[in-house]
């Protein structure tokens, strides 16, 4: 096939396009304050609930996060070394996931579907890929728990129950939380034990995302090659 | 610019720029319901995102950036939903042109059925190509080099030779 057939193949669907015809649009447009009207009522119910969520959220965050510091920082004692390293290693890291959720609100605000294509696709898988950062950097915290009620006089006293129990558990929760915090990621969201992680729903909407970011990244990349 | 300050513009805007919304619809909806809801969604974002229109920019341009980006989004969510929303009284209805059946119609509807197989963004490349837009201005739109514009156009339009002659044969 020639590029002149190809063109006048081209041009015959843009005009059979052209002959649909768009009904009703000057009506719909005169309705147009009421529809959205209603889009903002449905928006309004959900986000409305979102919105009182995450500030929920980032509040208690907050709270919890700084309060947690505040216990490390007045129990500075041999005694309650652990204690203090774990209280203040969660205080830190839920600060953290606080941070990273703010962010995330402050992109979704910014989002403008007048971007061009490729960067308002990416924003959206962005968003999409750090609600997954914040799980990540909260699984962080998962070692620390198991560690913050043991003191330097329990191991001396009783080392046995501490190295048969309690290292191991820590060591074995250190291990799959290290793997969780490498491997929870928009790449890996087609994968079994992802969809187990985050449930069918989440997982869908996750698996669907990384598709376009897999064809955003090809669609760049086989350009660039030629 | 604002270009939703009153309703009569806005619909002389649309009216005039309708070819864009009904190529949209058609390219990423097999079914009359969907393009329906589809065009419905596109008005609605672009009467939402009427502040955000920038005046150095042709109003096609604008357009097609909003229309598109809906209609990626939408695609992928309605891929995963699998379900279609009820009309409401107001909607806006496409209709099929007249079916022929010659070469020319045959080829027609290869080529839709070609594009409807491809990715988003290629579709889009191809949209604009085929709506005899600039390199430059399919650049601004979908946001890559005009060089490299070129060189997906290009392709594209190999990808769509080789499968009509694989039809042929």
């Amino acid at each position: 096939m020639q590029d002149s057939e190809l063109n006048d193949i081209m041009k015959g669907y843009n005009q059979k396009l052209d002959e649909a015809r768009l009904l009703n649009l000057q009506s719909w447009v005169l309705n147009l304050q009421h529809y959205t009207y209603q889009q903002k009522q449905k928006a309004n119910a959900k986000l409305g609930k979102l919105t009182l969520q995450k500030k929920v959220l980032v509040f208690l965050g907050i709270i919890y996060g700084f309060a947690l510091l505040f216990l490390a920082a007045n129990t500075i004692t041999w005694q309650k070394i652990f204690f203090c390293i774990c209280t203040a290693a969660i205080g830190i890291i839920t600060l953290y996931a606080v941070v990273v959720y703010i962010k995330q609100l402050y992109w979704i605000q910014q989002f403008n579907s007048a971007d061009s294509i490729v960067e308002a696709q990416e924003k959206l898988v962005m968003l999409k890929d750090s609600t997954l950062s914040v799980t990540r950097i909260l699984f962080l915290q998962t070692p620390f728990y198991c560690l913050f009620f043991v003191s330097p006089a329990m191991i001396v006293d009783s080392p046995a129950p501490f190295i048969l129990v309690t290292l191991p558990i820590t060591l074995l929760f250190t291990f799959v939380t290290i793997w969780l915090y490498r491997n929870i990621d928009i790449k890996n969201a087609h994968k079994k034990w992802f969809r187990i992680l985050f449930g069918t729903s989440e997982w869908t909407q996750l698996v669907q995302s990384k598709q376009l970011l897999d064809d955003i990244e090809e669609f760049k990349k086989e350009i660039v090659m030629k | 610019m604002e270009i939703t300050g009153d309703k009569a513009t806005f619909l002389a805007l649309i009216e005039q720029n309708k070819g864009i919304i009904i190529k949209i619809c058609n390219s990423y909806c097999k079914n009359k319901n969907d393009r329906e809801d589809l065009a419905q969604e596109m008005i609605y974002q672009l009467w939402r995102s009427g502040q955000s229109f920038n005046a150095d920019y042709k109003f096609s341009t604008w357009m097609y950036r909003v229309a598109l980006n809906v209609a990626i989004s939408f695609y992928r969510q309605h891929k995963q939903l699998n379900n279609n929303v009820a009309l409401s009284e107001w909607h806006i209805e496409i209709e099929d042109g007249p079916e022929e059946h010659t070469d020319k119609e045959n080829n027609i509807h290869l080529l839709q059925q070609f594009i409807s197989e491809m990715k988003e963004l290629d579709k889009a490349v191809l949209l604009l190509w085929s709506d005899s837009k600039s390199y430059r201005e399919i650049s601004e739109i979908i946001g890559i080099s005009e060089t490299n514009v070129a060189t997906k156009i290009s392709r594209l339009k190999d990808k769509l030779k080789q499968k009509f002659n694989q039809h042929q044969q």
